[in-house]
């Protein structure tokens, strides 16, 4: 398998030299291969969205390297990328369903603006018939109606709208990797669902490379080809392809309570 | 006699239009309250007189170079808030506080007076203005013109506002991460949307100059809470009108705030004026908290009666 994305000897350390001081990764190496559905749990505190912060740009390690391929194969250094030039090629969906969409722009706008990613932002308008037509057409398969509020703002939809609209604008271009942070946890467990199969569905039908951070073990279990469960910034658990499919909700749950007994909890 | 001090005070209105637009830009799209207004107003005044009374220039371009001059400005304190993390509100005031010394040196250097002239022949209100509206008509045509002004920011604005760049611009105001996340970088929207909202701050000064006919550093002073009184009057007004664009209500809200302050310049002595403004702007804001306590109230029991339905 193809490497997408290394990152090796990565150290975050927050607060360094303050009475606060809190280390999450120490020396700490993972690689993604091309077309992995990655599902990463663990508990609280364990590194879980440190690493997704470190992926996307949003936080800079201590030390250590990010790589990540380019389109004829090759590792390239990102480390010091800023988050928005890493953008054009990594997705993100927050759990905030907020985080993903601007509020008071409509269905129709929002779609225009993901349209536009990696293009020139001219002064050209950015609406016409046809387009509307088209971002229609994108977003009625997902079956919430949201085909019938083009020209509504967003702030009026429903945390699960929302959020399935999140979707359609970080997968609308062309990418390389998704990352999903706990992208169902906001939601109520039916709607949930609803997020959690459109999410599959839109991954096998592009054909991405994600990473998805959930506290549901089932989620887990059920969707992608590649577990790792993280504790204290290391990964326990780490298993692909067949490997994966020996663990279920109850071994998981035997390994998760174990680590959560050492702590304390 | 009555008809004269309402066309006067709708004119002070309309003047502060533009203004209110640059406002509406950093306030209400950017969701950055900035306060280099108060010396932006009196920069784009300056700019204005200085290119018309000595470098010659037609008024209507020289209202343009002023708006330039406003932009540089808004960019420094956009740059100050971006690139260096100074708060939105610091880096206002220091641009603010800066500003208004450095007209001063200029007006002084270039023109040896802090307060400047400009002849009225010089200005847009000039020339063939009379002669298209002579006599009586003229208050009229002055009107007429300041309002063909506002319509074309306005206009200008909205159409700006449905670009990509523009959608991009509301974006940037609303949720700075999805611009990130669609690869754009964000704090160069900040700056750029400063820089248009304070130019449209320094048209505005600069026409406020050719029909007051004098360029005074303390002209700015208090144009903050006039501009923020105006986007929040119109905004208020209109908000159970959401077919009514945000430019037009802003440029409602000027006139009526614009009224208002005339018409208590024309009742008390000046000394009160800055008192009844910030009066007048603690009833818009008192007022407009009842309204949008109601209008939250409304929705949570019409979600109510929803879920009981």
């Amino acid at each position: 398998m193809k490497s997408l994305l290394k990152l090796s000897g990565v150290t975050k350390i927050y607060n360094q030299g303050k009475i606060d001081e809190s280390s999450v990764f120490d020396n700490f190496g993972f690689e993604v291969g091309k077309g992995q559905f990655i599902s990463i749990v663990g508990s609280n505190g364990s590194g879980k969205t440190t690493l997704l912060n470190i992926i996307s740009g949003n936080a800079v390690p201590t030390s250590g390297k990010v790589e990540l391929a380019d389109a004829d194969g090759t590792m390239r250094d990102i480390t010091k990328a800023k988050e928005y030039v890493r953008a054009k090629r990594i997705g993100r969906v927050f759990q905030d369903p907020s985080l993903g969409t601007a509020p008071y722009m409509t269905i129709a706008e929002n779609l225009a603006l993901a349209e536009n990613k990696g293009k020139r932002a001219g002064l050209k308008f950015a609406l016409n018939k046809k387009k509307t037509d088209y971002y229609r057409g994108l977003v009625e398969p997902l079956g919430l109606g949201l085909e019938d509020k083009m020209n509504v703002a967003v702030s009026s939809l429903s945390g699960g709208q929302r959020q399935a609209l999140s979707l359609v604008i970080s997968t609308l271009t062309p990418l390389d990797l998704l990352l999903l942070d706990e992208h169902t946890a906001s939601l109520d467990p039916k709607t949930s669902e609803i997020i959690m199969r459109l999410t599959d569905k839109i991954i096998r039908e592009k054909n991405l490379t994600a990473i998805m951070v959930t506290h549901n073990l089932r989620y887990a279990v059920e969707y992608g080809n590649r577990i790792i469960m993280f504790d204290k910034g290391k990964a326990v658990v780490d298993a692909a392809g067949e490997d994966k499919e020996k663990w279920d909700i109850n071994s998981l749950l035997k390994v998760f309570n174990a680590i959560s007994i050492e702590c304390g909890n | 006699m009555f008809l004269n001090i309402a066309v006067a005070a709708l004119q002070q209105g309309l003047c502060y239009g533009l203004v209110a637009l640059g406002v509406f830009i950093s306030y209400k799209i950017l969701n950055f309250p900035d306060l280099s207004v108060d010396s932006t107003f009196p920069l784009g005044a300056l700019v204005c007189v200085l290119c018309v009374n000595k470098l010659r220039i037609n008024p209507a371009a020289a209202i343009l170079i002023a708006g330039i001059a406003g932009a540089a400005a808004g960019s420094v304190t956009g740059l100050l808030h971006v690139k260096l993390g100074i708060s939105d509100l610091l880096s206002g005031i220091l641009v603010m506080t800066a500003l208004l010394s450095v007209n001063l040196i200029a007006s002084r250097l270039i023109d040896g007076s802090p307060k400047i002239i400009i002849s009225y022949g010089k200005t847009i209100f000039g020339g063939i203005m009379p002669k298209i509206f002579p006599g009586s008509a003229y208050k009229f045509g002055v009107l007429a013109l300041l309002l063909a002004i506002l319509i074309i920011g306005k206009i200008a604005i909205d159409l700006f506002l449905k670009t990509k760049m523009g959608l991009t611009l509301r974006a940037t105001g609303q949720n700075a991460q999805i611009v990130t996340s669609m690869g754009r970088n964000a704090g160069n929207y900040k700056i750029a949307g400063l820089a248009m909202a304070n130019a449209m701050v320094s048209m505005g000064g600069a026409v406020y100059s050719q029909w007051t006919r004098y360029f005074d550093n303390q002209s700015g002073q208090g144009m903050v809470v006039i501009a923020l009184a105006s986007v929040i009057i119109g905004c208020a007004v209109f908000s159970a009108l959401p077919i009514v664009k945000g430019t037009t209500a802003v440029i409602v809200g000027a006139v009526i705030y614009g009224i208002c302050i005339y018409l208590a310049g024309f009742f008390f002595s000046s000394d009160y004026l800055k008192l009844i403004m910030a009066t007048l702007f603690g009833i818009v804001l008192i007022i407009n908290d009842r309204l949008k306590r109601e209008k939250t109230q409304k929705k949570a029991e019409a979600k109510k009666n929803e879920i009981s339905a």
